[in-house]
């Protein structure tokens, strides 16, 4: 059990990064951006593109990366996302997918098919009541886990994040009030960009950076954002280390009783939990499990 | 001169005016209500003089300098106008203090802090429920925190579309009662569209009839109390002629 939650740590902190992005960009604009998990895989090589070019520390390399893509993530929308979504949400969805393609298309010419890796020292994993776990894994989680509770910090203290969650709750109020909802929408995407980035960076120091492992976290992502409410920023952080629990606690059950001989779910089928859950949970609850239902005057 | 629309044209998909060359000057402190049957355009002025509706033709002017084409967030802080809309005009999610901190996003924070106590202590039913979130208050208790979170910024306009809507008759008498002293309070001008007209002209200078897009009447409010036709055109009548004891739209 111990490695389960250890495991379900890991991966939900995560998906918690890149289902937030996702469902604050969602809160400003009404449009869910698929191409929101990219930023995870632009993240990754970026910090292996700085660390080709410049010699410098890690720590820095993943600074600039995350704040190059947060800043790529404000052009895009400005140059892409403004004008599809002056047409409606669904061409901008449409047009997030196309870009998602794009983005992988770009960086396999760039760089290549072949996964990379980024030049960390190998260590020692370490047991916890049980659980194997890496020094990697346990900074990945203390770091997400950091950037979460700065956000929501940031989200509930500040004038700028009440600023965003008004524009999120009714922008026509929000401009009514004096807030510039461009300024917001810019910001937004400026921090869904850039914990999509951590997410990305994260990822590659525990595992390795590759085209396709931004995009294998679409379907959990958006699993957990939606399960989440979307919109609501602790309903996706919440939803995400559930879905990874119950990915990791399916993972660890034998269903040969049922099905007869060897009855584990293959680990490439995990995202399918996310997908059942997520179906099970909307028949239910629409709104999502943290989401309240929407209440008028 | 406090609010000057001159012969607008506007409203939401090209080629459909919504607004048909109307013309209206509200005059400082003063409170004006404006009338008419759904579908009028009464609330369609109102967010023409916000920036929330494109204008083809005509001009707004707030105390003397055109809007036309200042942004709407500008318009709150720059020509202190104050928008209550008639739906969703509350931030559900945020809480009672929140709402007050957003509607003086653009203060300074002591000055925001001070003005929220302010309100606070001038509306204390809201703060009772300062913690509430905003989608859990009673439509009255909405209402006012809608107003108070309009009045943050000390507005000399303050536009309201139907206040009074879906309340109950207690808390309709309040509004209207809290109108007058906001404006005696917070001498400001009030542009406020409503559809219940005896309870909104009693505490209103002047009235609006509005049908279809234009003012079929202007005049004072007391004399348009009196007006026959007023109740006429609310049940979807129109105007036979130019009013007799109210002059036509200015």
């Amino acid at each position: 059990m111990g490695q389960v939650i250890v495991d379900s740590l890991v991966r939900g902190s995560e998906l918690a990064l890149l289902a937030v992005g996702l469902t604050l960009v969602f809160g400003v604009l009404r449009f869910a951006n698929i191409a929101q998990v990219e930023f995870a895989t632009l993240g990754a090589y970026g910090m292996v593109l700085v660390a080709s070019v410049a010699g410098v520390g890690i720590l820095l390399q993943a600074l600039i990366a995350i704040v190059a893509v947060g800043l790529l993530a404000v052009a895009v929308y400005r140059v892409v996302f403004v004008r599809l979504l002056r047409s409606s949400a669904a061409m901008a969805m449409i047009g997030s997918l196309a870009l998602s393609i794009l983005v992988r298309a770009v960086i396999q010419t760039v760089t290549g098919p072949d996964p990379k890796e980024l030049d960390l020292p190998l260590e020692r994993g370490v047991d916890i009541g049980g659980a194997l776990v890496t020094p990697t894994q346990l900074r990945l989680v203390a770091i997400s886990a950091v950037a979460l509770a700065v956000l929501i910090a940031v989200l509930r203290l500040t004038p700028l994040g009440r600023s965003i969650r008004a524009v999120s709750a009714n922008p026509e109020l929000a401009a009514a009030a004096g807030i510039n909802r461009k300024r917001i929408t810019d910001v937004t995407w400026f921090i869904a960009g850039a914990l999509g980035a951590l997410a990305g960076v994260l990822l590659a120091m525990d595992t390795q950076v590759s085209l396709d492992m931004g995009f294998g976290l679409l379907l959990p992502v958006f699993a957990a954002a939606l399960l989440g409410g979307l919109g609501s920023v602790g309903g996706a952080v919440a939803a995400a280390y559930l879905l990874a629990l119950v990915e990791n606690l399916v993972l660890k059950i034998n269903f040969g009783s049922l099905v007869g001989g060897d009855g584990f779910v293959p680990v490439d089928y995990r995202a399918a939990v996310g997908f059942v859950m997520l179906v099970v949970v909307l028949l239910y609850r629409p709104q999502g499990l943290f989401g309240r239902e929407a209440r008028r005057a | 001169m406090s609010i000057q629309i001159r012969d607008i044209e506007a409203g939401y998909v090209a080629g459909v005016p919504i607004l048909k060359g109307v013309g209206v000057t509200v005059e400082d402190r003063s409170i004006v209500t404006v009338l008419g049957p759904n579908g009028s355009g009464k609330s369609t002025l109102l967010k023409s003089i916000m920036g929330f509706v494109s204008i083809w033709r005509g001009e707004v002017a707030v105390d003397g300098e055109l809007v036309t084409r200042v942004p709407p967030h500008e318009r709150t802080l720059a020509h202190s106008l104050g928008y209550v809309p008639q739906l969703d005009n509350v931030f559900g999610p945020l809480s009672v203090h929140e709402n007050l901190e957003i509607g003086g996003a653009r203060l300074s924070r002591s000055e925001r802090r001070a003005r929220t106590r302010e309100l606070l202590r001038l509306y204390p039913r809201l703060e009772e429920r300062s913690r509430a979130r905003a989608d859990s208050l009673s439509g009255g208790e909405r209402q006012m925190l809608a107003i108070a979170r309009a009045l943050m910024t000390r507005p000399r306009h303050l536009l309201l579309d139907e206040p009074s809507a879906g309340l109950s008759p207690a808390a309709v008498e309040q509004l209207f009662g809290m109108l007058a002293e906001i404006r005696e309070r917070e001498d400001v001008t009030i542009l406020v569209v409503e559809q219940n007209a005896a309870q909104s002209l009693a505490v209103s200078d002047r009235g609006l009839v509005m049908v279809t897009g234009e003012v079929a009447l202007d005049g004072d409010a007391p004399t348009l109390l009196d007006d026959q036709r007023v109740s006429e055109l609310y049940l979807g009548g129109v105007p036979d002629a130019t009013p007799a004891t109210a002059s036509r739209g200015a």
